[in-house]
């Protein structure tokens, strides 16, 4: 059974992460919310990749479901969580694209409420209640999925 | 009934969630009931999603709302709570010691932790206090295979915690057993642990409670990882071993009985390293056997005396017998699962090793847990072990096991010769009776002979397959050896790799193993420990004494002894040259001085009169000595008739004295307490400078005699104003000074203990300055260079080495001595460091050394590092920075005001040139020599990934995200060629040496080919699983290295496009490779933190290094194979030189 620990860290990822923040646009680091939505992004795509890499090595074997934490996210414990996740994400961007923001800055940026808070200009309370509400919604989403 | 819309609707949803999920579960219904009046898609909405969040609210963990849905009320020291600063996120193990928690650190890193608060009972500031003796040394330890512990501290409800490194993983047994692994696999991954236990036991920490539960496994890109956690923790929360312990704290504080050392049992105070291997064996045990030495239940079931007395007495039974006892099977079944090993496997050598590392005699453990590990690699690798002692009949068995390949094929030879003689034989006795006869026979006799000589080259390849890996384990070997400073395991690893095998890394690691210019050798016979060397004035002699009574005197340049002087068994004081070379005086221990002439090798004199131990001697000027001694008197003598010319007397002995540079005032460091000053002409009234409070040991002038340093027993070095006899600061060093040297222009102080770092004091006012990090073991001497920049130690982990005495920063750590060099001091011209001690003398470069980080300020996040043509200076890329550093005076250019977003950047052959990726997708140029910026590079529509030239420096291709590769006219700056075809951006572009074709790695995970000329595409090679980061070709075009972010490196064959070979075993994402320049190897660098080397033609790895701070971004050989350039995230670079220090200067002195 291969279930990879990986001990990469959301500090590690960030120089493959500017890797993939390249690719798109040329980014003004002096806004804040950008910069970190941007890294936020680089981040979800590296993980999903990895994820996506991963899944199709091991497409077929049963597979026991385990929550998926922040930190199972950075060691991409979970190839098919990830992409779940991750197209989860994408259909609340559509729908309530500020509670996406805020998922994807606790999540793939790794910024704690007060950053999110901070980088969005909300209040820490806010972001709270936004959180939860998008953690609910995301959990909604990945069960309908599976 | 209204029907919302859609927006609204949302809106209304989110807020009566977050309403609800404030509220205490019992009240939820009836707001809801309340809020959705009327409204059930609403209710159902809300209801739906409270559902989901109660389902799984560990979801994206969010510890802020997870108390309100999991109902958990809110304590000081639950999820949620803030632990200084640390805020604790969910709680991840329990046991007898207290509770870990997943915790976030927020400040000064932000990073998640994991946090051990130890439940009540114990004293915590005492625990404290352990933790804190401590913390230095654990923060030294740097190992993949040891979770970091970072801090310690009490919570408010008093409770002692620690904070480590987040470690995912179950302990080591479990998964062993889980992951079915076989015995190999599991010898394998104890030796990783043996390794970090050594590595922490070379910074002076042992672990003192190695058991399952402290080695953690996770599978690390696909292979077992495992990490000890718990380093320092079992010290610093040690108690007496009691029999009121015993029951109530015995398995938390204690250690768990069945892992427990003897001589712990015995309370010994004296737990040393051995202890550790204890553990280790103990663990190897149950990794084998599947249960422990002695059985939990039985021996939890005993009274206290009972279980020390079975602990400290009782021989355990060999792994293998509870294999192969039924009993024991059918336990072992039941723990682990069906997954057990043949008794078979584990008789013989293995139950020796484990027995030989749980003998509750420690002095026949093995001594280190690296010996442990290597008899466990000896097992490995078929060769007898140390463990037990060796029978004749099992050597040979082990010969055949290991050689059966080769002792086949011998055998195979031999059949086929034997049958081609006899074919041969009866062809011949046939072509007598027909001659067509004789001739099929013949041609029967060749193919069998051609046979033979295949079943030989078979045998051959065997042969040279055994050395090929031996070889490989051998660097490998060498190269732990080099980290942990085993001088003498390096030594004899290197020596064993067979001289055909010897590649840049052996020539690597053979130049890491002796830094020294010069090593002149004393004959064997000499007591090591006995050596001392010291300098003539003006440098170019060296004087040593040995240890049997001898004195050499050497040339400095050359490493010539110039003559030996023979003197008395009982040399054993300082030895010195007169100024004009003549004369050379040594002390004895019989409190005589002996002099001799050194153009005849006679003595010259001998100085009688002193009735105590000398503890100094030295020349005053070329006719006069001056001496003191433990008698109380220090006497100025004439040299060549030992006439006594003066006599100084104090009450009580001088421990110490000290000329003035100007030679005019001697200063006696004295058991009286005080420090005096005579004046050497006159010899009565000194300067008493009182202040000491035990007696003095040690004394040092500066070099105008404005200042001293004394260092005392009451613990502290003090600084003294000479002129107007007053101290001037007090230095409290962490344990009694042993040593104090004081800068020429009395500014700074260095002091030493037996143990700790040495530190860096201000004279004037006693603060502490720096400390000098980096020593494994007790430091012996401390000295100042005589410009006071330097300062130069030597310890007793072998090393000399050589520090900024203004910052503390390691300049060099000079390796060679295989044992303690006990004298080290820089030349007078401050350019050599001489030290002796191991029966050698040895000079050193006195500079910086490549081993150190050639970049003085590093910078985070660190992009590129590129070294120049010329090897003298440096290219430093990070966010926003573009820096030109020069090696030798270290002055920064920073050519680009603004640099474009990361991309690699580029030197032309001739150095003359720097391009750099700028703003607007240009590529921007700067000429070094002209010191101004050039024209830029303009065509590319988004930003710049790579720049390279061709090998001439006329053509440069650029890469870029705008998804072209794009070849330039050097000198006219215009575009020649437009490459396309990658889907995507292109990370990398480069030409292979003659210029003809260019190879692309682009993010689609392709390799392209092109003609370098037309731009047609040439061939695609596909099969990388991720953005493929660098492509490469072979020094001769035949082939190509392409690195990737799927954590693999592959060859490919760069005429037909096939994959020649894939390099796996880096832990993360590759960043750069390049071959070496005679293409026989391969170096990688990866973000896992390690800069790896591997035989190109096949693609087996030869040796992983790590140990460097930071992810490794650039691994490249420098164009005449020679060095090695490094460079990690955290903008620090090295050069790892394959030619020996005496090379290097022999060639820069040419």
């Amino acid at each position: 059974m291969e279930r990879p620990d990986h001990t990469l860290q959301a500090t590690a990822l960030v120089h493959e992460a500017y890797l993939k923040l390249v690719g798109e646009r040329d980014v003004p680091w002096a806004n804040r919310a950008h910069f970190f939505a941007a890294a936020a992004d680089a981040m979800r795509r590296i993980l999903v990749d990895h994820a996506r890499a991963r899944g199709a090595a091991k497409r077929g074997g049963g597979r026991e479901r385990t929550p998926l934490s922040v930190v199972d996210l950075a060691t991409f414990s979970e190839p098919q969580e990830v992409m779940a996740l991750d197209d989860a994400i994408s259909r609340l961007e559509k729908e309530e694209p500020d509670a996406a923001a805020v998922v994807r800055l606790r999540v793939f940026a790794g910024l704690t409420g007060d950053q999110t808070a901070l980088a969005l200009g909300m209040s820490s309370r806010q972001v709270d209640r936004v959180w939860a509400y998008a953690r609910a919604w995301l959990v909604r989403e990945v069960d309908k999925d599976a | 009934m209204i029907t919302p819309d859609g927006s609204q609707h949302r809106r209304r949803v989110r807020e009566v969630f977050a309403e609800a999920i404030e509220l205490p579960s019992d009240a939820r219904s009836e707001y809801l009931d309340r809020a959705c009046d009327g409204d059930p898609m609403l209710r159902s909405e809300v209801d739906s999603l409270l559902a989901a969040l109660a389902r799984r609210p560990e979801f994206l963990s969010a510890p802020t709302t997870d108390q309100s849905l999991t109902g958990t009320p809110i304590a000081s020291e639950s999820a949620g709570a803030q632990v200084g600063p640390y805020k604790l996120l969910e709680k991840i193990g329990e046991g007898g010691f207290g509770s870990v928690f997943m915790a976030e650190q927020s400040q000064p890193v932000r990073r998640r932790v994991a946090l051990k608060i130890v439940k009540l009972g114990m004293d915590t500031a005492s625990v404290i206090a352990r933790f804190e003796a401590e913390r230095q040394a654990l923060a030294m330890m740097s190992h993949p295979n040891i979770a970091q512990v970072h801090d310690a501290g009490a919570t408010e409800s008093g409770r002692p915690y620690f904070v480590m490194e987040l470690v995912r993983g179950e302990p080591i047994t479990a998964y062993a057993d889980r992951a079915a692994l076989n015995a190999a696999q599991r010898l394998e991954l104890f030796m990783q642990v043996c390794h970090a236990v050594q590595h922490a036991h070379s910074k002076g920490i042992i672990h003192r409670d190695i058991k399952p539960a402290n080695v953690l496994v996770a599978t690390h890109d696909g292979r077992p990882l495992a990490k000890i956690i718990d380093f320092g923790i079992a010290k610093a929360t040690q108690q007496q071993l009691t029999e009121r312990t015993f029951f109530t704290e015995f398995n938390q504080f204690i250690g768990t009985p069945e892992y427990m050392s003897p001589e712990q049992a015995g309370g010994a105070p004296d737990v040393d390293t051995r202890s550790d291997v204890f553990g280790l064996g103990t663990l190897l045990y149950e990794l084998l056997a599947g249960v422990t030495p002695f059985d939990p239940k039985a021996l939890r079931a005993k009274a206290f005396e009972e279980v020390r007395r079975i602990i400290r007495e009782v021989e355990p039974p060999p792994p293998s017998t509870r294999l192969s006892k039924s009993i024991d099977r059918v336990d072992s079944v039941e723990r682990h699962g069906p997954f057990v090993l043949s008794a078979a496997r584990v008789a013989g050598d293995l139950d020796w090793i484990v027995m030989k590392a749980i003998d509750k005699d420690r002095t026949r453990r093995y001594q280190t847990a690296n010996a442990l590990a290597e008899d466990v690699l000896r097992h490995l690798s078929g060769e007898p072990v140390l463990a037990a002692p060796p029978s004749r009949s099992y050597r040979l068995i082990k010969f055949t096991r290991r050689h059966r390949v080769f002792v086949g094929a011998g055998a195979a030879i031999a059949g086929v010769l034997l049958l081609g003689v006899l074919g041969t034989s009866l062809g011949l006795i046939a072509a007598k009776r027909a001659t067509r006869e004789s001739q099929a026979s013949a041609v029967r006799a060749e193919a069998e002979a051609q046979r033979a000589s295949e079943a030989e080259g078979s045998a051959r390849r065997a042969q040279s397959l055994a050395e090929y890996e031996g070889y490989i384990a051998n660097i490998e070997s060498a190269y732990s050896a080099l980290r942990s400073n085993d001088a003498t395991r390096l030594r004899t690893r290197l020596d064993a790799c067979p001289p055909a095998q010897r590649n840049w890394e052996w020539r690597y690691l053979d130049a890491a193993s002796d830094g020294s210019l010069i090593s002149m050798k004393h004959p064997p016979r000499t007591l090591a420990n006995l050596a001392h060397v010291v300098c003539s004035r003006d440098g170019s002699s060296l004087v040593s004494r040995n240890g049997d009574g001898t004195v050499w005197v050497w040339d400095a340049a050359s490493g010539k002894d110039l003559c030996t002087l023979s003197g008395p068994e009982k040399i054993g004081g300082d030895i010195d040259m007169s100024p004009n070379h003549r004369l050379v005086l040594a002390a004895a221990r019989d409190a005589t001085i002996w002099v001799w002439d050194v153009a005849t090798g006679k003595v010259a004199a001998k100085l009688v009169g002193h009735e105590s131990e000398i503890r100094y001697a030295a020349f005053l000027d070329d006719n006069r000595i001056v001496s003191a001694s433990r008698d109380g008197t220090a006497r100025v003598w004439e040299a060549r008739t030992g006439t006594s010319l003066r006599v100084i007397r104090q009450d009580k002995a001088i421990n110490d004295a000290i000329l003035s540079v100007d030679g005019s005032r001697l200063a006696t460091a004295s058991a009286d307490k005080s420090v005096r000053v005579w004046s050497v002409a006159e010899g009565s009234d000194p300067v008493v400078l009182l202040g000491h409070t035990e007696s003095v040991e040690r004394v040092r002038w500066n070099a105008d005699g404005t200042r001293l340093v004394s260092a005392s027993l009451d613990g502290t070095a003090r600084t003294w104003d000479v002129r107007a006899g007053q101290p001037l600061a007090t230095f409290r060093h962490n344990g009694r000074a042993s040593g104090v040297d004081i800068s020429p222009d009395g500014t700074r102080v260095v002091s030493f203990a037996t143990q700790g770092d040495p530190c860096v004091w201000n004279a004037e006012n006693g603060d502490l300055m720096s400390t000098l990090v980096g020593h494994t073991n007790s430091v012996l001497n401390a000295k100042f260079s005589s410009d006071g920049g330097r300062i130069v130690t030597s310890s007793r982990d072998t090393t000399v080495r050589v520090w900024d005495s203004q910052t503390g920063v390691e300049w060099s750590c000079l390796r060679g001595h295989v044992e303690s060099p006990w004298v080290a001091r820089f030349s007078p011209d401050g350019e050599r460091v001489m030290s002796s001690g191991d029966t050698t003398v040895r000079l050193w470069p006195s500079g910086k050394d490549g081993e150190q980080s050639i970049i003085s300020r590093p910078l985070a996040d660190c992009a590129d590092i590129r070294l120049c043509p010329d090897q003298r200076s440096v290219i430093d890329v990070g966010r926003g920075r573009f820096r030109l550093i020069d090696l030798e005076t270290g002055q920064e250019t920073r050519p680009f005001e603004k640099l474009g977003p990361f991309g690699q950047s580029a030197v032309s052959p001739d150095g003359s040139k720097v391009l750099a990726p700028l703003p607007e997708n240009l590529v921007g140029s700067w000429d070094v020599r002209e010191q101004r910026t050039g024209p830029s590079l303009v065509g590319h529509t988004a930003f710049v990934r790579s720049i390279a030239f061709r090998s001439d420096g006329a053509r440069i291709v650029t890469s870029s995200e705008d998804g072209t590769a794009r070849v330039w006219d050097a000198k006219a700056g215009t575009v020649l060629l437009v490459l396309r075809g990658h889907e995507g951006a292109i990370n990398s572009a480069s030409f292979d040496r003659a210029g003809r074709r260019i190879v692309t790695a682009g993010r689609d995970k392709t390799v392209r080919v092109w003609d370098a000329e037309s731009g047609t595409p040439l061939r695609t090679m596909g099969g990388h699983d991720n953005s493929v980061t660098t492509a490469c070709f072979s020094p001769d075009g035949s082939r190509i290295l392409s690195t990737c972010a799927d954590f693999s490196a592959r060859v490919w064959d760069a005429n037909t496009g096939e994959r020649l070979c894939v390099l796996r075993g880096h832990g993360h994402v590759l960043l750069d490779g390049c071959f070496s320049p005679d293409g026989s190897r391969i170096v990688t660098a990866s973000m896992d933190g390690t800069v790896r080397l591997w035989d190109a033609s096949n693609g087996r790895q030869i040796l992983s290094m790590g140990g460097r701070p930071g992810g490794m971004i650039v691994a490249r050989f420098t164009e005449d194979g020679a060095r090695l350039l490094v460079g990690s995230t955290e903008g620090k670079a090295w050069l790892l030189d394959s030619t020996s220090v005496r090379d290097r200067h022999a060639k820069s002195d040419r």
